[in-house]
């Protein structure tokens, strides 16, 4: 049995006094591939920004490897830099900067750094999403697809348990779109990353494991 | 793979993304050169223009020659006030200039800057050519006018034109500039020197003329011309003066319709006048130099400040892979005092090269002679700048540090 990475009991979150979460329950395993779903402004970003330790909910309770998580922000940012990785819609890559340092970023807020272990995990990362040969590239520089690969590197780069992906298809043409699915695929099947995706597209929300549907009542596993 | 990618230095992180850097850079470059030298500027034409003022009566007293003969003792408080800190410098520039490197001979230098114009030469022996000044007609004074005890002298090309007619030619003109009855002849005609790299201060050299019984005192007259600046004439005799002479050269001087008075001070009075420029001078420049460090702060905070703001989504782009807000303050800070000590760094020399040269092509006064131009003076200002510039910098990193991830990340 897989073990249990996220536990959401009870969640709830409004803005200005508009209910947007009410009562969310959600568990999430090692090696789960969650699609959520829904209409826009429904809240499936807050509920992925919540488990993402962006924002913290009004009410209800959020356990990680069974453990509760304290609000202190340095426990939160340890978490996201150890177990998180994410994938955004817009890439959320350091433009003017190199590809190389893009995915290296993480590594320099890791508790323990090991700079020649570092760079093989950068190098080996960039050679296995096929994009080696952009290492010294400018983020600038680069087409949509080439920036979500780099994304996914960063993501990668601490070898998380957890990717988050908040429409990450959403800036792609075709090819790269699959490209990218292709991807976050073999990850969830080959290194058993559990992968959370927010998602308008029903092609993206096939390849997934577990499909959740989110409405105004709450959220449901189809 | 360089290793250095990984935040390990600062300079990876400048690096990492050179066309802001360098922006930034050249910004506050741009901004310290002019300030520093309108700074400058700005010093001297408050200095000008209260340069009448620093030179009144108060300043200066009647020398007290009840004597034939001026005394030792004056000549060496003289000496010590007049070589004070600048006796090395002197020595090697004067006897280079003078075309005379290697020989024992000693020289004196005069007054410079403006001053120049009203500048006599006199030798009776052992006189050279000034730092200041070029030959631009004739010959220095050499090695037979001393063994020959000729009495040569070298005037300045407005001491020239002032005394014969302009465009005459007056090498081998002899003169009898102090009243004293001894007869000058004109070897040559000096002018100032432009020279961007040459350092005006005030150099003289007494130790050989003491040693060989040799000893000068100083007669200062004061000009107030119509654009009230002030020149100040110093001029060195060599050997012992009399009395006579001194009044007899001092109604010569005030014969000349350019000077309202002459006076001849002690050393004592001559220091305290000089100290009250110096301290006048001082008091300018520290106003100024904090009028430019308060623009610099505001500008360099300016320039931070939007700097930060801009990076904001890179902040949460930074926070969403494990940055804590001292993480982000520590990234910021280092790189904001790289920035500010390279532009201060390349700013600085260019500046003193800039005033340097403001000063040697200028036809300025004499107070430019104490204005400090070189590194030392601006290092605190400097120091202010930087840490104004991270203390108040720090409001926005903590703002942005602490800032929702998500607010942070809409700004992209």
């Amino acid at each position: 049995m897989s073990n249990l990475l996220i536990s959401l009991e009870g969640i709830s979150k409004s803005y200005r006094n508009k209910q947007i979460l009410k009562n969310i329950n959600l568990n999430v395993s090692e090696g789960d591939f969650l699609s959520i779903m829904g209409q826009s402004g429904i809240g499936k970003s807050t509920l992925l920004n919540i488990m993402a330790l962006f924002e913290r909910p009004d009410s209800g309770k959020y356990y990680f490897n069974g453990t509760l998580v304290h609000t202190r922000k340095h426990d939160v940012a340890r978490l996201r830099n150890e177990y998180f990785g994410f994938v955004f819609q817009s890439f959320n890559l350091l433009n003017g900067f190199s590809v190389e340092h893009n995915v290296a970023m993480p590594l320099q807020y890791a508790s323990k750094i090991d700079p020649g272990e570092a760079i093989r995990t950068v190098a080996n990362l960039l050679s296995n999403l096929g994009i080696s040969h952009l290492k010294s590239e400018k983020i600038d520089t680069l087409s949509g697809g080439e920036k979500q690969r780099v994304a996914i590197a960063r993501a990668l780069v601490n070898r998380p348990s957890i990717i988050f992906a908040d429409e990450p298809t959403g800036n792609l043409d075709y090819i790269s779109r699959n490209s990218v699915l292709d991807i976050l695929k073999n990850l969830n099947k080959n290194l058993n990353v559990a992968i959370i995706i927010v998602t308008h597209d029903p092609e993206v929300s096939q390849i997934s494991t577990r499909k959740l549907t989110m409405n105004s009542e709450g959220l449901y596993e189809n | 793979m360089k290793t250095d990618f990984l935040g390990a230095s600062v300079f990876s992180r400048l690096n990492a993304n050179k066309t802001r850097t360098i922006l930034i850079i050249l910004s506050l470059t741009i901004a310290i050169i002019c300030l520093t030298v309108s700074g400058f500027i700005s010093y001297l034409l408050v200095e000008r223009a209260t340069a009448s003022f620093k030179n009144t009566s108060e300043n200066t007293v009647f020398m007290n020659v009840d004597s034939a003969e001026v005394t030792y003792s004056n000549v060496e408080e003289l000496g010590e006030f007049f070589t004070a800190s600048t006796y090395n410098f002197f020595s090697e520039k004067s006897l280079w200039s003078s075309g005379l490197k290697g020989k024992s001979y000693s020289f004196n230098m005069l007054s410079v800057g403006k001053l120049q114009e009203k500048m006599i030469l006199p030798s009776a022996d052992q006189y050279g050519a000034t730092e200041y000044s070029r030959l631009i007609a004739g010959r220095l004074i050499n090695e037979n006018d001393i063994l020959l005890n000729r009495n040569a002298i070298l005037i300045h090309d407005a001491i020239g034109k002032f005394l014969f007619e302009e465009g005459s030619n007056i090498i081998g003109e002899k003169i009898d500039f102090d009243g004293s009855g001894t007869v000058y002849e004109i070897v040559g005609i000096l002018s100032n020197t432009p020279d961007i790299l040459r350092v005006l201060e005030y150099y003289t050299i007494y130790e050989t003329e003491f040693s060989t019984g040799r000893f000068k005192i100083p007669i200062i007259t004061y000009n107030n011309t119509e654009s009230t600046r002030v020149s100040k004439l110093l001029i060195f005799f060599d050997g012992r003066i009399s009395l006579d002479t001194l009044q007899s050269m001092q109604t010569t001087i005030l014969n000349n319709s350019n000077y309202q008075s002459v006076r001849l001070t002690t050393a004592e009075s001559e220091k305290r006048s000089y100290t009250y420029v110096q301290a006048a001078s001082s008091q300018t420049l520290d106003l100024l130099l904090t009028i430019v460090t308060i623009i610099l702060c505001l500008i360099s905070i300016i320039i931070i400040y939007i700097t930060i703001k801009e990076r904001a989504s890179e902040i949460g782009i930074r926070k969403s892979f494990g940055a804590t807000t001292p993480h982000v303050i520590a990234m910021f800070l280092s790189e904001i005092l790289s920035c500010i000590f390279t532009s201060i760094g390349y700013a600085l020399p260019i500046s003193t090269l800039i005033m340097t040269f403001i000063v040697a092509t200028s036809n300025s006064f004499i107070n430019i002679l104490i204005f400090p131009i070189n590194f030392d003076i601006y290092l605190f200002p400097s120091a202010i700048i930087a840490i104004a510039v991270c203390f108040v910098s720090l409001a926005p990193l903590i703002i942005y540090g602490k800032s929702k991830i998500v607010n942070l990340l809409r700004v992209s």
